[in-house]
């Protein structure tokens, strides 16, 4: 890693030893008004499996996304027949609506403001997985800097055929209990512990060919970034088991969980365990949002600089205004294994 | 969406089928009745014999390029190649030859044609730039030419064009054509006609050049000094040439002096330089040696002594060229060329970590870049009629950084040592041969064919490293080089071409060429067969009008940062995925040339262009090419244009004035850009206008000008802010509903982000500058001084360099942002001494 920043800086000190030598300087040009007149943003992700749907506004600006002024009206339709229209201040900036929705419903949602901004997005409810989806764990361990460090490594088990490239996400999340081991009673928490970052190892399909040895190994460019973009969002598709099951790992640092959670050597001196409770949420997701996740990928990764990277427009499907409006449609599996301190 | 791309195609080829038949038929059509009774029927009545050889010059023994030979009588003529050769096969009997060249006196010859004739000439040198009357199809350049957007840029206007720091640049002139931009202010690039600077075959004495800047695009690798002629092509390339899109720069090196040793040194504010030329064997052999060095380091040491950061940067050119004429049958050359690019840095730091503890670090570098081209060439004259010339080839673009860091960890009276080397090396390795033909039957035809080899070796990227650390007395080694053997790509590139220049009448002039050429990389192979077209047609004295339509096709990219010229930028050729680009260029022209002195162009055109790569959304190219297809897509570029030139070529004043009217835009092969909708060209200029101008006011002064305006490219920058929905996952949220820091992850909420609609949305400010220089000459007892004073930027204009987004946050604590340009190239004065002997 070090080898590589030093070369960055070699190129960065050489681009601005030119530049002060030829006198360099900077001046601010006027924004163009009549370029830069606001338009309505609208974004929501539709989680079939849930009922409750939330959908953000806002209205772009120079400096910030501003809130929109007044009421906002957001009519919902499924399959062309409008199911409701709520008009609603926006002081959140976000509205909820409430529909069941099925795989092939076609979800359209249309809002605008007193500003007479109109704006339109439709799409599709994905397939939800057709198959079983399992969850299994064992330990795993390996070596960072010298230092021995622990984790779970989780086993997910896709049974999902399909003859069409399809996409997914996949997410993660586990939830911490603490408590002695001796009597089984369970810690007070003041509020839940979740850790979501999971780390892509050595799967070939979600980390679409780039695997790695360790969960620690960064594979670096000469200019310090990564040859390729973390899959942050965990998408992934079909490419690599067309018509057939998978499996898909991922690991968790245990040792960082307990860290980020306050858990001391004290814990394990009075002999407390953890429960770790995860649940993974597999997704079809539509090939839209696959492209919109993956320039989010991109987009929050470190690699990622508007100056030296080509600037990504982030994909919108809102006609008269701009954001992302998709459907997504998952199953979910559960696995609990306590492990002592 | 197939079935439209398939009707495109048609469209395409049916257009392609009506312009080559419009320009062979029509023409032919109107002069099918001017044929009898002219000039060429009769030539063909009595008994033939060939005049051939060389025109020199008479002071330096120096063959010269593009010398006319006419014969007024007949109206017919020939001009010079490459190597200062001519063959005029003409009627037996007395004839009278005109030998002309711009700057030298014209000279009549009376031969009796009654054998083949072997006549070489020497031309004085004039005072004047006098008029040249360049009446011969064999002219490759100029309005006499069949070609059109040929233009030869004469050495004087190149010396006396005002640049950045006084450095006269080849490249720096070219961008003054109709039809060139530079891009960004000061950048030495060329952008063609809507090209981008990879598809610019930029040949010195016949060989590709990779990379043709110093200091990052600032400064073109080629001297004046070194120069001898300089011809550039935008459209109707004759077949000879290949392997790029967008034009054709031919460099040719002064061969040296075949008479007397002469030489001169030039002290300027960024550089110094040497040229020292002469016989070797009086007439027979000589030598030129070219020697430039800039000393910016020099110039900065003092300034950093003592100081925790030391920077140096320099860049060197040598140019060196010899020659030995065996007879007027037989010439051998050899050229070398090596520049050098090199930067070092050094940088010391303490931190104090607190707690007694401290970092003491030494972060330094060595970077260094540049070519080596060494050729050898053979003239060889297998009959008076058929030249021949054989080029063998090595040429090496290489990229080396070294970095150190040298890091020590005072900890609790304890010493911490870590020490970090790390390496970069990319390049690219040709071995090159191929042989040139020139056939000249008649003066009504000139027929040109031969074929090239090349065997290419790239080298994208070659990384290693090693770390040494000692903690407690314990050290651990790490090392990391990569095989270079594994890291290289070979591949093979063959081209054949053929072309003749045809006199189909008085009036007409018809250019066939034909080039075909494969590309062997990876197991894959690409074929090209690209036919060359032009035409000319001479309405009446004074009006010319033309057309062509050409085929290229280009089998190499070169992955930039597109900004700057970086060392780090990569040539990579073709693969199964990428395929090679192709372009299909249409012209007509009409030109004048009424007013003495003067000549009028205005020429159009329309380009396509297929498999030009575009950088994917978010995609980074600094220095990193591993899966660098991935980071691409293949799409289609279109450009077209309107351009207006006057050039003034006679007389004390010279110089021209043009304008172009042009736009360009590309779109991507799949819809990972703007929906796969059309969208500008990053370098898409609306208007450009330039005047350059040089004025002689007699042997001791002369000025010279240059002014260009240009509307601004296109750029893509997020002028406002919006939002966009994304999952908590995976950063620490703190979810106010439930107080927690973490929160679930099958929650999303909305971030705030740049607000692109489309690449390339945002039309940079448009950019004009004056350059003057004023020359002055003085004789002295052993030769003659030059005092150049230059100023770029005369009037200071902020011209963008770049522009971005400023973000700060006010006092209260809101986001403020702002467009920003930056100007890189403000006012600069500067003086050059220069002493000839």
């Amino acid at each position: 890693m070090k080898k590589n920043i030093t070369n960055y800086k070699s190129l960065s000190l050489l681009v601005a030893f030119l530049c002060m030598l030829l006198a360099s300087c900077t001046k601010e040009i006027p924004f163009d008004k009549n370029k830069e007149k606001p338009i309505l943003i609208m974004n929501a992700v539709v989680d079939a499996t849930q009922t409750s749907h939330d959908v953000f506004f806002a209205l772009t600006d120079r400096n910030s996304p501003i809130s929109v002024t007044g009421d906002i009206s957001l009519t919902v339709s499924v399959n062309d027949k409008e199911i409701e229209t709520i008009t609603a201040p926006t002081e959140k900036n976000k509205i909820t609506f409430s529909c069941v929705l099925k795989a092939g419903d076609k979800l359209r949602l249309q809002a605008s403001d007193r500003q007479e901004h109109q704006v339109i997005a439709e799409s599709i409810v994905p397939q939800e997985p057709k198959g079983v989806l399992t969850l299994r764990t064992e330990d795993y361990s390996w070596e960072s800097n010298g230092n021995k460090k622990k984790g779970l490594k989780y086993f997910v088990d896709l049974d999902d055929p399909s003859e069409e490239l399809t996409y997914y996400r996949l997410n993660s999340e586990i939830k911490m209990d603490k408590y002695l081991t001796s009597d089984g009673i369970k810690d007070e928490m003041n509020y839940p512990r979740w850790i979501n970052t999971i780390l892509i190892v050595d799967d070939v399909i979600l980390s679409d060919g780039h695997p790695r040895s360790n969960p620690d190994s960064e594979d670096y460019d000469l200019m310090g970034t990564m040859d390729y973009d973390p899959n942050l969002m965990g998408i992934f598709n079909n490419k690599r088991f067309k018509n057939s099951a998978c499996t898909l790992s991922y690991v968790i640092s245990t040792d960082e969980m307990q860290s980020n959670n306050y858990y001391t050597g004290f814990d394990s001196a009075y002999g407390y365990s953890i429960d770790y409770a995860a649940t993974v949420h597999v997704q079809r997701i539509t090939a839209e949002a696959y492209k919109y996740f993956q320039l989010l990928n991109k987009l929050k990764s470190d690699n990622y600089s508007e100056m030296i990277n080509e600037p990504i427009e982030v994909p919108s499907n809102v006609t008269g205004g701009t954001g992302f409006v998709t459907c997504i449609n998952g199953i979910s599996a559960t696995n609990i294994t306590t492990k002592p301190f | 969406m197939r079935n439209t791309t398939a009707l495109s195609s048609l469209n395409e080829k049916i257009l392609h089928f009506l312009f080559i038949g419009f320009i062979l038929f029509v023409g032919l059509g109107i002069d099918v009745q001017s044929v009898q009774g002219s000039s060429v029927s009769s030539l063909e009545a009595s008994r033939k014999f060939t005049v051939s050889g060389y025109i020199r010059d008479m002071a330096t023994g120096e063959t010269l390029i593009g010398a006319t030979i006419y014969v007024e009588n007949l109206k017919v003529g020939a001009v010079t190649n490459a190597y200062g050769y001519f063959s005029l096969t003409l009627p037996e009997g007395d004839t009278t030859l005109r030998i002309s060249y711009v700057g030298c006196m014209t000279k009549e010859v009376t031969i009796q044609l009654n054998k083949n004739i072997t006549l070489s000439q020497s031309l004085e040198s004039g005072q004047e730039l006098d008029e040249v009357i360049i009446t011969s199809t064999r002219t490759e350049t100029g309005i006499t030419a069949t070609q059109m957007g040929a233009q030869s840029i004469p050495m004087q206007q190149i010396k006396s064009t005002p640049n950045i720091l006084g450095e006269a640049d080849v490249m720096k002139t070219i961008q003054l054509v109709a039809g060139v931009q530079s891009g960004s202010d000061g950048s030495a690039n060329l952008h063609v006609r809507g090209g981008a600077p990879d598809q610019n075959l930029i040949l010195l004495d016949g060989t590709p050049i990779y990379k043709v800047d110093h200091a990052m695009g600032l400064f073109s690798i080629f001297p004046p000094e070194a120069v001898k002629s300089v011809t550039f092509f935008k459209s109707s390339f004759p077949a000879r040439f290949g392997g790029r899109l967008s034009s054709v720069v031919d460099v040719r090196t002064n061969d040296g002096n075949m008479k007397e040793y002469h030489g001169l040194f030039s002290v300027g504010l960024l550089s110094s330089k040497i040229n020292i030329e002469g016989p070797i064997i009086k007439d027979r052999t000589s030598f030129n040696i070219n020697f430039r060095r800039t000393y910016a380091d020099l110039l900065a040491k003092p300034f950093m002594k003592g100081k925790d950061t030391q920077l140096g940067y320099y860049f060197y050119d040598l140019n060196a060229k010899f020659n030995h004429r065996f007879s007027d049958i037989n010439r051998l050359f050899l050229s070398v060329y090596h520049g050098r690019d090199v930067f070092d840095s050094e940088i010391n730091e303490e931190e104090d970590e607190g707690y007694g503890d401290t970092e003491k670090s030494t972060n330094s570098g060595h970077m260094n870049w540049g070519n080596t081209v060494v050729t050898g060439r053979w003239n060889y004259l297998i009959s008076p009629k058929l030249f021949s010339n054989a080029t063998v080839a090595y040429n090496r673009y290489k990229c080396n950084i070294d970095a150190y860091a040298n890091i020590n960890y005072y900890r609790d009276g304890a010493i911490d040592k870590q020490y970090v080397h790390s390496l970069y090396n990319s390049g690219i390795y040709d071995w090159s041969a191929k042989w040139d033909f020139e056939y000249m039957p008649s003066p009504t035809n000139n027929i040109k064919f031969g074929f090239e080899y090349l065997y290419h070796t790239y080298e994208p990227e070659v990384n290693g490293s090693s770390t040494l650390f000692e903690t407690g007395g314990e050290t651990t080694t790490t090392k990391s080089d990569e095989d270079t053997d594994n890291s290289r790509i070979y591949a093979h590139e063959m081209m054949l071409y053929a072309e003749d220049d045809i006199k189909v009448t008085d009036h007409w002039q018809l250019n066939l060429g034909i080039h075909a050429s494969m590309f062997e990389v990876s197991n894959k192979t690409y074929h090209s067969v690209q036919p060359r077209i032009s035409t000319r047609y001479q309405l009446d004295e004074n009006w010319v009008a033309k057309g062509s339509y050409t085929i290229m096709s280009q089998y190499v990219h070169l992955l930039s940062s597109s900004l700057l010229a970086m060392p780090t930028d990569l040539w990579a050729p073709v693969t199964e995925k990428i395929k090679p680009m192709k372009s299909f260029q249409y012209g007509v022209g009409l030109y004048y040339t009424g007013v003495d002195g003067w000549e009028f162009s205005l020429e159009s055109y329309y380009k396509t262009m297929t498999n030009v790569l575009a950088y994917k959304p978010g995609a980074g190219f600094l220095g990193s090419s591993e899966n660098w297809e991935d980071k691409v897509v293949m799409g289609d570029g279109r450009s077209m244009g309107l351009e207006v030139t006057a050039r003034k070529t006679q007389g004390s004043n010279t110089g021209w004035i043009n304008y172009t009217l042009a736009k360009s835009d590309r779109r991507s092969g799949d819809n990972s850009i703007n929906n796969g909708n059309w969208y500008p060209y990053r370098y898409d200029i609306r208007h450009n206008f330039n005047v350059a101008l040089t004025h002689k006011f007699n042997d001791r002064w002369d000025v010279g000008a240059s002014w260009n305006f240009m509307t601004g490219g296109a750029v893509t920058i997020g002028v406002q802010q919006t939002q966009i929905i994304t999952p908590n996952y995976p950063y620490d949220y703190y979810n106010s509903d439930t107080s927690s820091t973490y929160a679930k992850v099958d929650e999303w909420h909305v971030e705030e982000a740049s607000h692109i609609n489309k690449r390339n949305n945002y039309r940079i400010p448009s950019s004009h500058g004056l350059n003057l220089s004023v020359n002055y000459h003085k004789k002295k007892k052993h030769g003659e001084s030059v005092w150049n004073f230059s100023i770029y930027n005369v009037y200071n204009a902020m011209n963008p360099a770049y522009v971005y987004i400023d973000e700060s946050s006010t006092n209260d604590g809101q986001m403020n942002r702002v467009i920003k340009k930056t100007t890189i190239l403000p006012f600069i004065p500067s003086v050059t001494y220069t002493y000839k002997f």
